[in-house]
């Protein structure tokens, strides 16, 4: 809205202000309620009468100028929106569904900026300067948090009985490094459109802030979940809560919060009237308001993160929305108290405003004739502002001088803007059904449908002869009556002296464990690792420094904690460290143990950490590494895990089971992301040297 | 690691003296029966114990001392607190077994019948008629009556009869016909019976019964029961010690009940030898307690065990052999006897020891094998001849023929059953060795004395890394029979030099002697840590006149010298306890050299039992001629020998 006078000499000769007539409701300079006593306008929306102030109500608080029947147009096309990638959800469809969750926002948002004329004949511009700086941003921001600074640290795996540890750089990326410069990434393409003089309206502001905000949203969506494209883009049993919660959260909520917070920095920015206010604390507020919500957002998931399953994805998706609520209310006092103003101060100096009605004028919203001069319909309140750029450069025209690239209208017909229902509920969910489908087709033929095989992990339990109990010799033949024979020439003699050998070797391993970790290698042990293999079983060889805390006692055996690795967590029975791109975790269960229980029990749990779609090899059985243990089995498995935060990412891992000779049971199993194996040796190098050390110390 | 009780052994101190009276010394007699009813229940509710005894009389060789072994448990106290229950069946009167005695409280009968001992008395709860106790189903029935009439905070189960370890046993030969039951029969009436009764697990089992410490009936009935108490060697006379029942008295665990039971019937073949004046039947004794959960770790150990060694079984299969071969083995077989050929029980734990040379990964689970099994045994009564025991023997056949059934019918536990199935597999792929053999069908006497022979025979070179086993035979005349086998003795492989085989004999031979008279017997002899120890067949006319086939197995010492004695009806295929009457007869079995093997005929010589028949080694006297020969055989069963022939010094 702007104080420059219509007329050219400043307002002189300004056509008097309309007066109300009797009856009228509303005053049409300044939009006040008359006969409310002097009471501030609160219950009838500058923008959407039918409405309070103090509203929910997204379609109007995102999208001001879709009033009318307009509303419900963008209520169906919401709703219909949603119902696509929730079904497709809830039957597994999860590389269709979180595409078209991605959409929903966006669809709507391009399809209501057509609808309205938002873009003022330069759809080109104003699609790339917001869509499509937003996307391409937030495509490459997200990329470079995800994938780049917490690479495999971002999945939100976290184990154990009562295992609380916190990893620092993980929470200031998430909850800082994500909300603060994502948000001021999102305001690149906005604020550059918005100090156009074409598009200096707050509601302009607003408007791009919105698509900019859901396009980012919707770019940070796929990124995050890029790993359904290359498997478990659709899965046979999905838990439908979980999923629904999360598709949810990616196709409203984090739409709603970014948006409104970035529409609300940005509508500030612009300010009231024409012209831009730019960087005046009113912006630094706006900007303030949304880092703050960003950061809220942020961090509410993180904590909710760490709840476990469908209860985690819920408690997120709650959060979500109840910053998405105050968001949406925040705007629009934004914006009711942004047009009131505009008009009020307009009338104290004398001008008139930019969108005040001039010639044959009718309310966007209740159609009746407008005033004069006016800026408010007397009868529903309703701003003549609210409506669309058509409505409004026929509302403020002098009739004869229509504008060329408007339809023209019968005379005495109220125009309408361009909303036919169907249409744009057709254009939306058609939009989003083939967002879906395209995702879907990608992962169907990225999917890797490789079974899943425990050869070639890399991981190698080598027998440790003498690491546990041995057998006694045979008793020796009594002499036969008569001649003695003459002795025996064994014909191999080296044998049992290489057992003995190796036993001493290994019983001198385990009798100084603690000791021979605390104060270095013995000679024995460093003669064999020059090539770097060394130390038990072939792992990484801890240097000489190493100290009785880089040492893991489970109480029944234990390990060194390989260079890299880090102890997230340790107490007799369980230990959980995390390492070069995956977790280690190793745990006890009491004698009598059984295999069967082990490896359910395990299994369980991995699905109550919130491991979807697990999928696992039969267990194998697999030479005894030593005979302090009765039976050890191994299978590897793979499944997804998921957070509104981390996406989805695949999972696999193996597990070890072993039966030590009491009864106790051992579980010891790794969990990363899939192909990390592959692609780190240092990984499998720490994984062998744990569960070398471990077998090694059974006793 | 469980603590296990130390092994008692016989020292070479002076025997410990038991008198018979005095083994019997903690029961005090009370005068009387008392002549009440049986009771249905005990008073009072559930007792501690309820103790079910299973008593299959209806069988070969048995019912006379079933019946006086329980009639010594009536001579037992009353005790409120302790039930014990007994379904006994016996032989129809004209039946040669029929027994002469009879339990107290009851007539003699023949049908089976479940009794209470109550009173100083057994106390009739009912009759069943004729019922076949060889099945489960009525094993499973009478467990179930007998917990539901004498509930009890434990239960114990002892079953009585004849065993064949992993054959099974419990053989009921009367009408309505002759039953026995698999280890898996065993197994399904137990846990029927157990369903049925809601007992989840039994504190104590008691085999009395030969042969029944056995890995195949340990690991199948483990999940049942807690403690498990058996013999690994033959059983003799009264296994169902006395002893066992007071301790039921003090509410003690199925663990202290067992080691009762196991040292009652060491002191009972203390009697048994001082009544027979002088030879220890003790050391051939081998009683164990395998504790049940533990066996299941031993069942892990097992399977482990099993699949690496089947990985490389190409590789070990001589291995196993030799340590099949040297282990100590139960009930030796004499060659081609048929029936009375070897069952093929060694000891698994001696086996596991001497299985050597392995790849590492076997090594590890052989040993990993070899500790669950010293886990799971808890206590062990051996004696010389069996100190090389370890507590559960396990069937391991050379001759595939004999496994038929064996993994099929669900005897086998899975990992032993493969491994089996495996070595044998290699015997038959190994065919027939060419090259394998003696340089020379001649042996070669290294030196002959007064004091005995000693041959040796070189192998080939290609026989070097193949053979399994070696045997030094003797053959005379024994009796009026020429050529007969008088001993199978040991071969020392590679004694002297790589690949050289060797015997020894001190020109003595098994007897049969009452003082005056001597009759030779072919045995053959396994070398063990405590001395030879020896199997010889014989057949015994009871005074009645009817015959039955007994096993005789016995322990020479270094110096010659038979040590121990003991002796177990072989009449239906397993073994159990047999009383030689005095007036009866013995005559040995002779092996003779027939077409495809070994002809078993009977001496023509005789002994009549008296207390004064004994079991000798004697000399046999100066030019008798004999043939002595060695032999070498490799993983298939091949065989290659290599003989002289000379006269006694």
């Amino acid at each position: 809205m702007t104080t420059t006078p219509e007329s050219p000499d400043g307002g002189a000769t300004a056509a008097p202000a309309p007066v109300a007539p009797p009856g009228a409701r509303f005053d049409p300079v300044t939009g006040a309620e008359l006969g409310a006593g002097g009471s501030e306008r609160k219950e009838s929306f500058a923008l959407q009468p039918g409405e309070p102030v103090m509203s929910f109500n997204m379609v109007t608080s995102l999208m001001p100028l879709a009033s009318g029947t307009a509303p419900q147009t963008y209520r169906w096309a919401l709703g219909l929106g949603l119902l696509v990638p929730v079904i497709a959800g809830a039957l597994g469809y999860l590389a269709f569904a979180f595409v078209a969750a991605a959409l929903v926002v966006p669809a709507i948002y391009v399809v209501y900026m057509y609808d309205v004329n938002e873009w003022e004949d330069q759809p080109v511009a104003v699609v790339l300067g917001t869509i499509g700086a937003a996307a391409a941003l937030g495509v490459g921001f997200t990329f470079l948090w995800h994938a780049g600074l917490l690479g495999d640290e971002v999945a939100p795996v976290d184990f154990g009985q009562g295992a609380g540890g916190v990893r620092w750089s993980t929470l200031l990326v998430l909850v800082l490094l994500v909300p603060v410069v994502g948000e001021l990434v999102k305001q690149v393409g906005p604020l550059f459109l918005a100090s156009r003089p074409q598009f200096d309206d707050m509601i302009d502001g607003l408007t791009f802030g919105v698509a900019a905000g859901a396009s980012f949203a919707a770019a940070e969506t796929i990124v995050v979940n890029r790993s359904l494209f290359s498997s478990f883009g659709s899965i046979d049993s999905p838990d439908s809560g979980f999923w629904v919660s999360l598709i949810l959260s990616a196709a409203i909520v984090k739409p709603i919060v970014y948006g409104a917070a970035t529409g609300i920095a940005v509508a500030a920015w612009s300010g009231i009237g024409s012209g831009f206010d730019g960087f005046k604390p009113s912006y630094l507020r706006g900007l303030g308001e949304a880092l703050l919500a960003n950061i809220l957002f942020q961090a509410g998931l993180y904590v909710a993160s760490r709840v476990e399953g469908t209860a985690g994805a819920v408690i997120g998706l709650i959060w979500g929305a109840l910053i998405a609520a105050v968001l949406l209310v925040r705007l629009r006092y934004l914006l009711h108290y942004a047009v009131l103003e505009a008009a009020l101060e307009a009338s104290s100096k004398g001008t008139t405003l930019k969108d005040s009605a001039h010639g044959t004028a009718f309310c966007p919203s209740c159609e009746m004739p407008l005033l004069e001069g006016a800026n408010f319909c007397v009868v529903c309140g309703t701003a003549t502002r609210a409506g669309g750029k058509v409505t409004r450069a026929r509302n403020r025209s002098v009739d004869a001088a229509a504008t060329p690239s408007l339809k023209p209208v019968p005379a005495g017909t109220a125009p309408r803007d361009n909303s036919k229902t169907a249409v744009v509920v057709g254009a939306v969910v058609a939009a989003i059904v083939l967002g879906g489908a395209i995702g879907q087709g990608v992962a169907a033929a990225g999917e890797d449908d490789a079974p899943l095989s425990p050869e070639d992990s890399g991981i190698v339990l080598e027998p440790d002869l003498g690491a546990g109990p041995t057998t006694e010799d045979a008793p020796e033949p009594a002499d036969p009556p008569g001649p003695d024979p003459d002795p025996t020439e064994e014909s191999d003699e080296s044998s049992s002296e290489s057992s003995t050998e190796s036993s001493n070797g290994s019983s001198a391993k385990l009798a100084s464990f603690s000791t021979a970790l605390s104060d270095g290698f013995t000679d024995e042990e460093s003669e064999g690792t020059d090539d770097g293999s060394g130390g038990i079983g072939g792992g990484p060889q801890p240097d000489d420094t190493t100290t009785s805390s880089d040492i893991v006692d489970l109480g029944v055996a234990g390990f060194r904690v390989p260079a890299g690795w880090e102890v997230e967590f340790n107490e007799p029975g369980f230990a959980q460290l995390w390492g070069p791109g995956g977790y280690f975790i190793a745990l006890t269960t009491p004698s009598p143990a059984s295999m069967e229980g082990l490896i359910s029990d395990h299994l369980q749990g991995l699905e109550g950490f919130g491991v979807q779609e697990l999928e696992y090899t039969q267990p194998e059985a697999i030479s005894l590494p030593t005979s302090a243990v009765v039976d050890a089995q191994t299978l590897f498995y793979r499944g997804l895990m998921a957070s509104q935060q981390g996406g989805t990412f695949p999972v696999e891992g193996f597990g070890y089971y072993f039966l030590t000779q009491d009864g106790t049971g051992i579980t010891a199993f790794g969990l990363f992301e899939q192909g990390a194996l592959d692609a780190s040796t240092d990984l499998v190098d720490g994984y062998n040297a744990m569960l070398n050390d471990l077998v090694s110390t059974i006793q | 690691m469980t603590p296990r009780r130390r092994r008692s052994r016989q020292s070479s101190s002076p025997r410990r003296y038991v008198a018979g009276a005095a083994a019997l010394g903690v029961l005090t007699v009370v005068g009387g029966a008392s002549g009440a009813a049986a009771p249905a229940a005990a008073p009072g509710g559930a007792a501690d114990w309820t103790m079910m005894v299973y008593a299959v009389g209806d069988t070969g060789g048995v019912p006379e001392l079933m019946v006086q072994n329980l009639s010594q448990l009536a001579a037992l106290p009353d005790a409120d607190n302790v039930n014990v229950v007994v379904m006994l069946d016996l032989p129809e009167r004209n039946d040669p077994d029929f027994p002469t005695s009879t339990l107290p409280g009851m007539g003699e009968f023949t049908t089976t019948k479940l009794l209470v001992l109550d009173g100083n008395r057994f106390n009739e709860i009912r009759d069943y008629g004729e019922v076949a106790m060889g099945r489960p189903d009525v094993l499973a029935a009478f467990i179930e009556e007998a917990a539901g009439r004498f509930p009890a905070a434990k239960y114990g189960l002892s079953l009585f009869d004849h065993g064949g370890g992993s054959f099974g046993g419990y053989i009921d030969e009367g009408p309505p016909s002759t039953t026995g039951m698999s280890i898996p029969d065993i197994r399904d009436g137990m846990a029927a019976g157990m369903a049925r009764s809601g007992i989840k697990s039994f504190d104590l089992l008691f085999h009395a019964a030969c042969l029944m410490s056995n890995y195949e009936t340990a690991s199948a009935l483990a999940p049942l029961a807690r403690t498990m108490v058996g013999s690994e060697e033959n059983m003799i006379k009264w296994p169902l010690s006395v002893q066992g029942f007071p301790p039921l008295r003090e509410n003690a665990s199925g663990q202290q009940v067992g080691e009762a039971f196991i040292d009652g019937y060491r002191q009972l073949l203390d009697d048994v030898a001082k009544e027979n004046g002088g030879q220890p039947y003790r050391d051939l004794a081998a009683m164990s307690i395998v504790a049940g959960e533990p066996i299941q770790r031993l069942d892990k150990a097992i399977e482990s065990f099993s699949k690496v060694a089947v990985a490389h079984m190409d590789e070990i299969a001589v291995e196993v052999a030799r340590a099949r071969a040297d282990a100590l083995e139960f009930v030796i077989g004499l060659p081609g006897s048929g029936a009375r050929d070897s069952i093929d029980h060694i000891d698994l734990g001696d086996f596991l020891r001497h299985l050597e040379n392995l790849p590492p990964e076997v090594e590890v689970a052989r040993d990993a094998a070899f500790a669950a099994l010293e886990a799971s045994v808890t206590a062990q009564v051996t004696g010389r001849a069996t100190e090389q025991a370890t507590g559960l023997n396990v069937f391991l056949p050379t001759d595939p023929a004999k496994a038929r059934g064996y993994v099929e019918s669900g005897t086998a536990p899975r990992g032993w059953g493969e491994f089996v199935t495996a070595f044998l597999q290699a015997g038959v792929d190994a065919g027939t060795s060419s090259g394998f053999g003696f340089t020379s069908d001649q042996a070669e006497v290294l030196l002959q004395d007064q004091t005995g022979i000693k041959i040796a025979g070189q192998l080939t070179a290609e026989s070097l890394d193949q053979v399994t086993a070696t045997e030094t035979q003797v053959y005379t005349r024994l009796g009026d029979t020429d050529g007969a086998l008088a001993l199978a003795l040991p071969g020392y492989l590679n004694a002297g030099g790589r690949g050289q085989v060797q015997g020894v004999w001190d020109y003595a031979v098994t007897t049969l002697s009452d003082g005056r008279t001597s009759i030779p017997a072919t045995t053959a002899y396994q070398i063990q840590s405590g001395g030879l120890v020896g199997d010889f067949l014989a057949q015994y006319t009871a005074p009645g006149g009817t015959t039955t086939d007994i096993g005789v197995r016995v322990l020479l010492s270094s110096e010659g010298q038979i040590q121990g004695v003991n002796v177990v009806d072989l009449s239906n295929g397993s073994a159990a306890g047999i009383e030689l009457q005095n007036g009866g007869t013995v005559t040995p079995y002779l092996f003779v050299p027939g077409s495809g093997g070994f002809d078993q005929v009977l001496s023509s010589q005789s002994l009549p039992v008296s207390d004064q028949l004994v079991v000798d080694f004697e000399r046999l006297p100066a030019g008798t001629p004999f043939r002595m020969a060695l032999l070498a055989l490799d993983v298939g069963g091949n065989a290659a020998s290599a003989t002289v022939e000379a006269r006694v010094q």
